[in-house]
């Protein structure tokens, strides 16, 4: 193990790498400093990029993408009042009231060092408990890992935006989808209408080009020509010194162990960690009333927080074939795209990979350190940029994205059809994150179902059949349960 | 009394008859085919998320009528500001209509119109339909978008496109 760990990060430092880690984190952070692109849609929108290239090569540059949008977010956040990503609503609060102060320069200092130190946390986190995990999981049997995808996709359903009955039905139709084509055992085609195309089954990536790109192109349509106003003209970027950012400790380890958590949690995403930890923060400092008047602690806080879900995330992906959220849901994609197997085994068949992407966390954000540190200015420049001038360029990416896999029309046309879904989907409140999931983890489900079944004899009960399945079973309905009884109540209190 | 989108009620209408299509062409498929005996089939999985679509589309419905008269609108908004939200909302919903358009014929035309010629078409009129005014302008940042992503994918990517 020591030897994959020290081979896979051998291979993470290569120049090649290097290069392609640093430009991931550069564009990670271009596109998260402009409020409307987010991390998955600039990870979909450059995988066609990725398709000659090696494959730890391509994932260390997805990799140094969803790591610098997390800090890129906050640029915005600060100097605008707008968030950048979701995950960056919360640095609004403090940052933003720092530079009305005047010191926008050294809120984007105190995002910096938070984003650096939240990135560190993440990737330790990952490198220490991932085998760990992974080592677990090897010993899961079919029906194990049929529980634990279905598991993944309820969590995503109730973590996720909107009602959890919205999110189950996205689940519940990407589930359907991922039939489509040839069933995996019997070879009989099914939902194929004739087409040798339906045959192969509808094609992850051009869904995910779909929902993501596309989709979110044609519902952010609505924010073109609404106007930013720049805080300050002249931006000096300070970055504070690391004694008075290690001063502030607790608000840095709070926020990266809620990012590390709530980042290995299927669904929730960083805007969920930022908030809780924001709150634990406030409700045990000794000045409470000072947060959201521009303290640091308002900044390191949500932003170590938003930076360490990467680490979070990537543990689930890479140990069970579950991800975190829709970018790592991509970059399973992108694994999946290269031949490879993303489940319980990926560890074991490829240790050198996983390690090497662990190693791309620890690559890309000092990276992302030195870049906002020395090279700030482009960033603030493109975020007043007119989104009419750079949402054309994404859909024409991600057609090629879409046409370049195959050379064929066929996936454009899905993620057209995608797009479509997705938009419609976004403007009637259903969550998509959802919907993409099922459909990456449908088949895996399928498969394990049913050979479990198969070596059961058709018995049902191999799903309950040992501690751990019994374990899956009840936090299953017990997550289901909790949710509807708190719906329930709220409704009932709304009633009173 | 809180208003049900009707766009929301014909999502779900079309969810339903979506999985109910689902569920009885597989089943009507698999009663023809002979070979396969199993219990547990090919058909089994799609026609148990085909229910299981149904049966959480129809929960939801009955929440969101459930629901109805619970809560109230928030504030209204005056004459004037309701006419310009609207007048706002068309102009969306035109912008983002043109801009399907443009992308639906963009993905019919890939294969028959040369692919850097389409492009910078492509964009020339997306330019337009979100807003930018000067043809100038956006003929020469399309020309020279295009043959940036000649270069970009068919130069240095090798992609065959």
């Amino acid at each position: 193990m020591i030897e994959s760990a020290l081979n896979g990060f051998w291979q993470a430092i290569q120049p090649i790498n290097l290069l392609l880690t640093f430009a991931g984190t550069f564009l990670g952070i271009l596109v998260g400093a402009i409020p409307g692109l987010s991390s998955p849609m600039a990870i979909v929108v450059l995988l066609p990029i990725t398709y000659g290239m090696d494959t730890l090569s391509a994932l260390l540059l997805l990799i140094g993408i969803y790591v610098g949008t997390k800090l890129g977010g906050s640029y915005p956040a600060i100097l605008l009042r707008t968030p950048g990503t979701p995950a960056a609503a919360c640095t609004v609060l403090d940052g933003h009231k720092m530079a009305e102060r005047g010191d926008a320069g050294l809120a984007l200092g105190y995002a910096t060092m938070g984003s650096t130190f939240g990135s560190i946390f993440g990737w330790l986190s990952c490198l220490i408990f991932a085998p760990l995990i992974a080592s677990i999981a090897l010993k899961a049997g079919n029906a194990d890992i049929a529980l634990i995808g279905i598991i993944g996709l309820v969590m995503v359903s109730i973590f996720t935006r909107g009602s959890m009955l919205k999110g189950l039905i996205g689940v519940a139709l990407g589930l359907l989808v991922s039939t489509v084509g040839n069933d995996p055992i019997s070879g009989v085609p099914r939902y194929t209408f004739g087409s040798i195309d339906l045959m192969s089954g509808v094609p992850f990536i051009s869904a995910l080009v779909g929902v993501f790109a596309l989709g979110v192109v044609l519902i952010d349509i609505k924010i073109i020509g609404t106007k930013s106003f720049l805080q300050t003209d002249k931006i000096n970027f300070r970055l504070p010194s690391l004694m008075d950012t290690l001063k502030r400790w607790p608000a840095l380890l709070i926020g990266s162990i809620y990012g590390v958590l709530v980042g290995a949690i299927p669904g929730v995403g960083a805007e969920g960690s930022t908030w809780l930890a924001y709150a634990t923060v406030k409700k045990k400092s000794k000045n409470p009333e000072l947060f959201g008047t521009g303290i640091p602690e308002g900044i390191l806080t949500p932003e170590s927080s938003n930076n360490a879900v990467t680490g979070g995330a990537l543990i689930p992906m890479l140990t069970l074939g579950i991800p975190g959220d829709g970018s790592t849901a991509i970059m399973l994609g992108a694994i999946m795209l290269h031949g490879l197997n993303p489940g319980v085994t990926l560890f074991k068949d490829s240790p050198v990979l996983v390690y090497g992407m662990i190693a791309g966390l620890l690559t890309s954000a000092i990276f992302m350190f030195l870049i906002s540190w020395k090279a700030i200015k482009p960033f603030v420049i493109m975020l007043q940029r007119d989104r009419s001038w750079i949402f054309p360029f994404i859909l024409v990416f991600a057609t090629i994205g879409a046409y370049a896999n195959n050379n064929t029309v066929y996936p454009v046309y899905v993620a057209l059809v995608f797009g479509v879904l997705g938009y419609i989907m976004e403007k009637s409140g259903f969550p998509v994150v959802p919907l993409v999931l099922a459909i990456i983890l449908g088949p895996i489900i399928e498969e394990n179902m049913r050979l479990a079944l198969a070596l059961s004899s058709n018995d049902w009960y191999t799903f309950i059949a040992t501690w751990p399945r019994k374990l899956f079973v009840l936090v299953l309905l017990y997550l289901v349960y909790s949710e509807v009884y708190s719906g329930y109540k709220s409704r009932k209190t709304a009633q009173v | 009394m809180k208003r049900i989108k009707s766009g929301e009620i014909t999502f779900c209408l079309f969810l339903i008859g979506l999985g109910a299509f689902a569920y009885i062409y597989i089943n009507t498929f698999r009663q023809a085919s002979a070979s396969n005996n199993e219990t547990f089939n090919f058909a089994a999985i799609p026609s148990i998320w085909s229910l299981v679509l149904i049966a959480l589309v129809l929960a939801h419905m009955a929440t969101l009528f459930l629901g109805r008269g619970r809560e109230s609108d928030p504030c209204q908004l005056s004459k004037q500001e309701l006419e310009e939200q609207k007048k706002n909302n068309i102009k969306i919903g035109l912008r983002t209509l043109f801009a399907f358009v443009a992308l639906f014929l963009f993905v019919v035309l890939l294969n028959k119109i040369n692919f850097f010629l389409l492009i910078a078409l492509f964009l020339l009129s997306m330019f337009y339909i979100l807003g930018q005014k000067s043809i100038i302008r956006n003929l020469s940042v399309s020309l020279v978008g295009s043959c940036f992503i000649y270069l970009v994918f068919v130069v240095l990517l090798q992609l065959p496109l």
